[in-house]
């Protein structure tokens, strides 16, 4: 038999029924989307976790304190070089949540008390003016730098810079906005203010004595290769302006360990994602071949009638193998086209609590060509190998 | 194709063949045939006849090769069918046997045409439309061929299936009962067909009936009971004449495709 021959035997069968025919696709087409949007999607994950590890820097520690609290003596002597020599720059924060008015529009904003480090530190940029200078610190200015999100919440695409806002009921003047960062901890909906006016004007405690406390500091090291000295570093400095000599009152965070930690997390994702697709697959394919059992059977006596026309057990196989991989080779086109379609449509978008972002490279679809194809040798085998197998006497009875 | 190199072998040797069906898990044995032994030589044209259950259509099939003996051997053009495969028995079917049902057998949704050609799919026949085209115009259907079998009357659809057994050039040409679900006119306008096939295209033709005038045109004829042969009669016929011993030899056999008074251009496929 011809490949044309079986081609063309194929579809003649195909035609045969229609609906069915359909319906055995749509569950190879469920199984074939559903393995391109979670690749994609799982690929974009990890492209955003790359791109949120190469943006905080991989030489990010963070301080936070544990039973006492860390004060800016404390970032004073964090600065030495003497000391920590591994350390490049310390941008201790307070964070306080509060209310901007303007006018009529209201929007709810973690205020972050900062340093001008900070910028730096976070590797921030800014979309227009200033960021929070030396100055501002010293005279505990009431000025800020708005998140990009929270400067389009209260003016729309109008600049900001220069108007008055009411941050908790106080007066502020807006020097600047950062550039829209977007992705997870995200710094847009943020407004930032210097650490002194946080700490003095709108933050309810304070230590006696003076000293302001911080609620995190992050320290830049040198270089990546620096991050484990910047650590002991700090540890050493710590301890002895703290007196300790047993348990630490402070931890220090690795900012790559945790994103190692978030990236591990995200790939068991994946691969978790991945297997729910595959097993959608599965029963796409377990569907083709109970269509192809069916088919076999309702067909009994054409395949009498082939065999007794002469045809081999190859040529029946042949037949029946090719329109399983028909149906899996066009439900998987057209599951291609409806995935590509649905991972570019939630590409970005906020669903379910979640920025969804999603990555399409030309790798996916012919993975999914090809499992499809062989979904459908797979499955179709089966049914195949039955049909060729009947007796051709029984086969041409059958009514 | 054909073996020519023995005029005297039979193209159908059959020798103490029996067939035994196991029912009920092999608890019951049904001998459906019983030591049959006969030979059927190139060009002849019987009839096997006997009674319901008595093991035509089991003869029929282990002469197609759609079965193999339980005991006994068959050869067909000097081919032992006995210990041959699947595939082999598939080849033979293909190349040596034309089979003509009683319930024609066409594949519903493929044109007369379309079916013709069916066969020739299983095995790499060149200019199968023609040839196609050609069959059904020997049968007098050459104006039906984009017809569906339901398009067709009963007998035009049996034409439709003699001409997809003959379109191969069968050494032999198998038709169990052709015209049991015929009515007479049908009946008579099948059965012209194949006697012309058999007289003047000089194909065996092995027709099973329990019709005493179907049987009537055949020039030997073979009566079985419960799976024995119990008569094998050749008929001096009188519109053939001569020596019955004499048919079937193959000098008296002219192949279609040199025939040139035949409307059967095959092509050079009949003899190598
Ligand atoms: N596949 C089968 N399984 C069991 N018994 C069978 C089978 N085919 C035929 N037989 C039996 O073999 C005997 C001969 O059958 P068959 O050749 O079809 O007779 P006929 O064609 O002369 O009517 C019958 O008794 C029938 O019941
Ligand atoms: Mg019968």
């Amino acid at each position: 038999m011809s490949p044309q021959d079986i081609i063309r035997t194929s579809i003649y069968s195909l035609t045969a029924n229609r609906l069915r025919a359909a319906l055995a696709l749509l569950g190879i087409v469920l199984g074939v989307c559903s393995v391109i949007t979670l690749m994609s999607i799982g690929r974009g994950s990890t492209d955003r976790i790359t791109e949120l590890i190469q943006g905080l820097g991989s030489n990010l520690l963070t301080v936070i304190p544990s039973s006492e609290p860390l004060t800016l003596a404390d970032v004073e002597a964090l600065r030495d070089p003497l000391y920590t020599p591994s350390i490049k720059a310390v941008a201790p924060e307070i964070g306080t949540f509060g209310t901007i008015h303007i006018n009529n529009n209201t929007t709810q904003a973690s205020i972050t008390g900062v340093t001008p480090e900070y910028l730096n530190v976070r590797n921030l940029d800014m979309a227009t003016g200033t960021f929070i200078g030396a100055p501002h610190v010293e005279s505990r200015a009431e000025i800020v730098v708005l998140g990009a999100e929270v400067s389009e919440d209260l003016f729309g695409n109008q600049d900001p810079t220069g108007a008055e806002v009411r941050i908790n009921g106080r007066q502020f003047r807006v020097v600047g906005v950062l550039a829209a960062q977007s992705g997870f901890g995200s710094i847009d909906s943020q407004a930032l203010i210097p650490i002194t006016t946080a700490y003095y004007r709108l933050s309810g405690q304070r230590i006696p004595g003076g000293d302001i406390s911080v609620d995190q500091i992050s320290v830049q090291a040198r270089d990546v290769e620096l991050v484990d000295q910047a650590i002991e570093e700090i540890e050493t400095v710590l301890r002895l302006s703290h007196r300790i000599t047993e348990a630490d009152d402070f931890t220090v965070f690795n900012q790559q360990e945790i994103l190692d930690t978030f990236d591990e997390a995200n790939q068991t994702l994946v691969v978790f994602l991945g297997a729910v697709a595959g097993i959608s697959l599965l029963v796409g394919g377990i569907g083709i071949m109970n269509i192809m059992l069916v088919s076999v059977t309702e067909r009994t006596r054409e395949i009498g009638i082939r065999q007794a026309m002469g045809a081999k057990r190859r040529d029946i196989v042949a037949q029946f193998v090719t329109e399983a991989v028909f149906l899996t080779f066009g439900g998987g086109i057209i599951g291609v086209i409806a995935g590509l379609s649905l991972a570019t449509a939630i590409d970005g978008r906020f669903l379910i609590g979640t920025e969804w972002s999603t990555r399409v490279t030309s790798d996916i679809p012919i993975i999914a060509l090809i499992v499809s194809i062989a979904v459908g040798l797979f499955f179709g085998i089966y049914p195949a190998v039955r049909a060729a197998r009947l007796n051709p006497i029984e086969a041409l009875r059958y009514e | 194709m054909r073996s020519t190199s023995n005029p005297d072998q039979p193209v159908i040797r059959i020798r103490d063949v029996t067939k035994i069906y196991e029912m009920g898990a092999g608890t019951i044995q049904v001998r459906a045939l019983d030591g049959v032994s006969i030979d059927i030589h190139d060009g002849e044209y019987v009839a096997i006849m006997g009674a319901s259950g008595s093991g035509k259509s089991t003869l029929m099939n282990i002469i197609g090769c759609l079965d193999v003996p339980s005991e006994g051997t068959y050869h067909i053009d000097g081919q032992a069918v006995e210990a041959m495969s699947n595939d082999r028995l598939a080849d033979i079917r293909s190349r040596k046997v034309g089979f003509v049902f009683q319930t024609h057998n066409l594949l519903p949704r493929l044109t007369a045409l379309a079916n013709v050609e069916l066969p020739m799919m299983y095995g790499h026949w060149p200019n199968r439309r023609d040839r196609a085209e050609n069959a059904l115009t020997l049968v007098g259907l050459g104006d039906r061929t984009h017809h569906r079998p339901t398009e067709l009357s009963g007998g035009q659809q049996q034409r439709v299936g003699i001409a997809r057994a003959l379109v191969k050039e069968p050494s032999v040409l198998l038709a169990d009962e052709p015209t049991g679900n015929l009515d007479t006119s049908n009946t008579a306008e099948i059965l012209n067909i194949i006697s012309d096939l058999n007289h003047e295209n000089g194909i065996t033709v092995i027709v099973v009936t329990h019709e005493r005038d179907v049987a009537a045109r055949a020039d030997r004829v073979i009566t079985l009971s419960d799976g024995q042969v119990i008569s094998d009669e050749i008929r001096d016929s009188p519109a053939r004449g001569g020596n019955p011993k004499d048919k079937g030899r193959p000098h008296r056999r002219i192949p279609i495709s040199h025939r040139t008074a035949s409307p059967l251009p095959f092509g050079g496929r009949g003899l190598g």
